[in-house]
């Protein structure tokens, strides 16, 4: 028996034809992050929290909590993605190609092997909201 | 979730697809990545203009 959980992750590959530069800062910019990702107030410090934003779900606020957990100029970008119950970490790797472009890497990382941690959440909620349906149906009788 | 009165007897119905979204989270954030790394490369081709 593993005492630590097993985790998946998602990883995704990509040949771009601009400079490791440039794709940094549509990475790191807020206001280039927003035109492609989500509303954010993302500075690219180590240890620096902030948010990105989406519309909210009736099973999630739309609001993904990060913490930049590495840094490495041009070349690597690590943050932790917290939305709803999930815990897990992106991290965006960028290698320099010898045509002047970028080999971009994604990785998702931390799901959990059957993901219950993230229904949880659901569920109270929706045992709440029974629960109240049925004080209030109770109340009407 | 919903409700029917009949009289005194109120019939609740679940709908067990609208839980349905929650189950893989691996499959919707793929989903999400391919989507959004789309747009990324779509801004990086306009910063170019």
């Amino acid at each position: 028996m593993n005492a630590k959980a097993e985790t998946r992750s998602i990883s995704l590959e990509y040949d771009l034809p601009h400079p490791p530069a440039k794709v940094w800062r549509a990475l790191t910019e807020p206001e280039m992050l927003a035109a492609w990702l989500m509303n954010n107030d993302m500075r690219p410090l180590v240890g620096q929290s902030f948010t990105f934003k989406d519309k909210p779900m009736p099973w999630w606020d739309g609001i993904v909590h990060c913490e930049v957990l590495k840094i490495d100029l041009h070349k690597r970008l690590r943050y932790s993605w917290r939305a709803g119950a999930l815990d897990t970490v992106v991290t965006w790797t960028l290698t320099p190609t010898p045509s002047g472009g970028t080999r971009l890497v994604l990785e998702h990382s931390g799901f959990l092997p059957d993901n219950t941690s993230a229904f949880e959440g659901a569920s109270k909620g929706w045992r709440r909201m029974v629960g109240e349906r049925l004080i209030e149906v109770l109340a009407g009788l | 979730v919903s409700d029917r009165r009949d009289g005194r007897l109120v019939y609740y119905r679940v709908e067990p697809k609208g839980l349905r979204p929650l189950i893989d989270w691996i499959a919707h954030y793929q989903a999400f990545w391919f989507e959004r790394l789309d747009r990324l490369q779509a801004l990086l081709k306009e910063m170019d203009e």
